[in-house]
């Protein structure tokens, strides 16, 4: 199988504000979010992470997209390291998270020609592009409307496609369906099947267990920061639905520590 | 680069000039309110100064018998002897009426030119900073394959032009109202825009020194604003910055500089050559200095801004 992502040893430590520290319950000054992590991902694969709030997974995600750097270890997309190389690997990479906001003042058209202008995508192939996504997602029926009247669905069609400007052939997407209603949930899930088809990576994070089974190859499970499980959908859950398995494994981890 | 920074100015330009309230709150607004302002405090004095006179007169009229012929003549000669005198006085100084006009200019545009410099600044950048952070749009920048120093560049320049707007409404407002505060007729208007000794080569001037005081002024509130965590703390954090910007605003009416190392201190340095260019006391080294080290000082600023965009407990933190 051919690599496309790989992480070695990656650790991602925060220091606690003292209002951190009064609502995680601690007195700790410092919190590993992400402890020796290495997983690697494969082309065309769609990798999945999975495992409770605080665990590390948007953590992960966000030192993938460079947003944050690694205390320790490294990273690389497509060949390109995201401590040495930040702006080759985000020209490599699509990423979606709830904390990318679209400006409201803006329509999807303009958005859409802003973004494939500092991807440096030429006009011609981003309006074909253009073109091609909106029909998809039924953007062009509001692409003149300002993203403040767009309702939540919307707006998250419109991200996918803005995160997608540049045709990535790594798709880092953190819980895609989140706070979506049942219909646009399925355009997103229907979409990540195609984008598989065309040969693109695709790094999902969620809480969604009937998600990982339907369009994962393969899962990671984060417990406390750390990568306790990195194998096939079928190998991780040993005949069981993944659910149980992952509510067994949480146990064991847990159960380790006290 | 160039095609980046380019791009981020054409969405700022498209963002400002389509809100047409933020339009009309920074650019129409400022303007507009010191005309009317100006005017009617102008109207209100003039209407005071003229019932006071009308008093004045009256009481003349009441008390004072009418000079005879003589007695005229002897107090137009008085007046004239006196005027000799106070004109020969100011040759043997050497100060002309053009120099007392300068000085008194000299004294007050330059902190009225910084002053308004510094509210259209206020009015744009933290917006444009604290703001997108607040609402979360800086970090979908932020994943693009965009240089951080891009970014800062972008901003930079369209705030610069943004806050260079909204000074020249105020500007605006404050010559147009001039008249009216001064109470004066049209015919008075044109013969003060006529007295007004400057040449073209001194507006050039103050107009590279408004372009460089702008940029350092934009730079240092958008450093402030990208270590604010939304536009309200933004405000709170640039308060010392205001009451410096204010007291090197003041400095012409204190005095000069006496060594030219004091020309490297930002916006005091505005100010002082602003004064001189107003007072027809330019002198080279003084203005090069200037202009270079706010230029030096921006380019700093882009650099200490790309840093700030590339820090995560800046950018991130909650």
């Amino acid at each position: 199988m051919d690599e496309i992502l790989r992480m070695e040893g990656v650790s991602k430590t925060f220091t606690l504000s003292k209002k951190q520290q009064k609502i995680e319950r601690t007195h700790a000054t410092r919190k590993v979010a992400v402890g020796n992590l290495s997983l690697t991902a494969y082309r065309g694969e769609i990798f999945g992470l999975l495992g409770p709030n605080g665990a590390g997974k948007t953590t992960t995600l966000r030192m993938l997209a460079t947003l944050i750097r690694p205390n320790q270890g490294d990273a690389w997309v497509d060949g390109c390291s995201i401590v040495s190389q930040p702006e080759q690997v985000r020209s490599k990479i699509g990423f979606l998270t709830s904390e990318l906001k679209l400006e409201d003042f803006f329509t999807p058209n303009y958005l859409f020609n802003f973004f494939s202008d500092l991807h440096g995508v030429d006009p011609a192939t981003a309006a074909k592009r253009k073109k091609a996504m909106f029909e998809r997602f039924g953007i062009d029926k509001f692409a003149e409307v300002k993203v403040a009247n767009l309702s939540t669905g919307m707006k998250q069609k419109v991200s996918i496609v803005i995160s997608l400007v540049h045709n990535p052939d790594i798709i880092i997407f953190d819980e895609p369906t989140n706070g979506l209603d049942v219909l646009t949930a399925r355009t997103v899930t229907d979409f990540l099947q195609e984008l598989k088809a065309e040969g693109k990576t695709i790094i999902l994070s969620t809480h969604i267990f009937s998600l990982v089974e339907r369009l994962c190859d393969r899962v990671g499970i984060i417990i406390d920061g750390k990568l306790t499980h990195c194998d096939t959908l079928e190998a991780i859950c040993q005949g069981k639905n993944l659910e149980d398995r992952f509510f067994e494994i949480y146990k064991e981890m847990k159960g380790d520590e006290e | 680069m160039k095609n980046n920074v380019g791009t981020i100015i054409r969405k700022e330009f498209a963002r400002f000039f389509g809100d047409r309230s933020l339009v009309f709150t920074s650019v129409i607004m400022p303007g507009l309110l010191i005309y009317v302002i100006y005017s009617l405090m102008g109207s209100f004095m003039g209407n005071k100064m003229q019932e006071e006179i009308a008093k004045d007169e009256e009481k003349q009229t009441a008390f004072i018998s009418p000079l005879t012929d003589d007695e005229e003549r002897l107090l137009d000669s008085l007046q004239a002897a006196r005027n000799t005198a106070y004109y020969e006085y100011e040759a043997s100084i050497g100060e002309t009426d053009q120099d007392e006009l300068g000085d008194i200019l000299g004294n007050l545009i330059p902190m009225l030119i910084i002053m308004l410099l510094f509210s259209g600044s206020m009015a744009v950048a933290p917006t444009a900073i604290a703001g997108e952070k607040e609402r979360g749009t800086i970090a979908t920048l932020l994943v693009t394959p965009m240089k951080r120093s891009e970014l800062a560049l972008g901003k930079i320049i369209s705030l610069s032009c943004f806050a260079l707007l909204s000074g020249l409404s105020s500007f605006l407002g404050i010559i147009l109202s001039l008249p009216k505060m001064l109470q004066m007729g049209a015919e008075e208007a044109d013969q003060l825009n006529m007295a007004l000794p400057y040449q073209t080569s001194d507006f050039a001037l103050i107009l590279l020194l408004i372009i460089s005081t702008v940029l350092i002024i934009i730079s240092a509130i958008s450093i402030f604003s990208a270590w604010a965590k939304d536009v309200k703390s933004a405000g709170t954090m640039i308060t010392p910055l205001m009451l410096f910007i204010m007291m090197a605003a003041l400095t012409p009416m204190i005095g000069s500089p006496s060594s030219p190392l004091l020309y490297l201190i930002p916006v005091y340095n505005s100010a002082q050559c602003m004064a001189s260019v107003f007072s027809f006391k330019v002198e080279m080294l003084p203005l090069i200095i200037t202009i270079a080290s706010n230029i030096l000082y921006t380019m700093g600023a882009v650099v200490a801004l790309a840093k700030m965009f590339n820090s995560e407990k800046i950018m991130f933190s909650k």
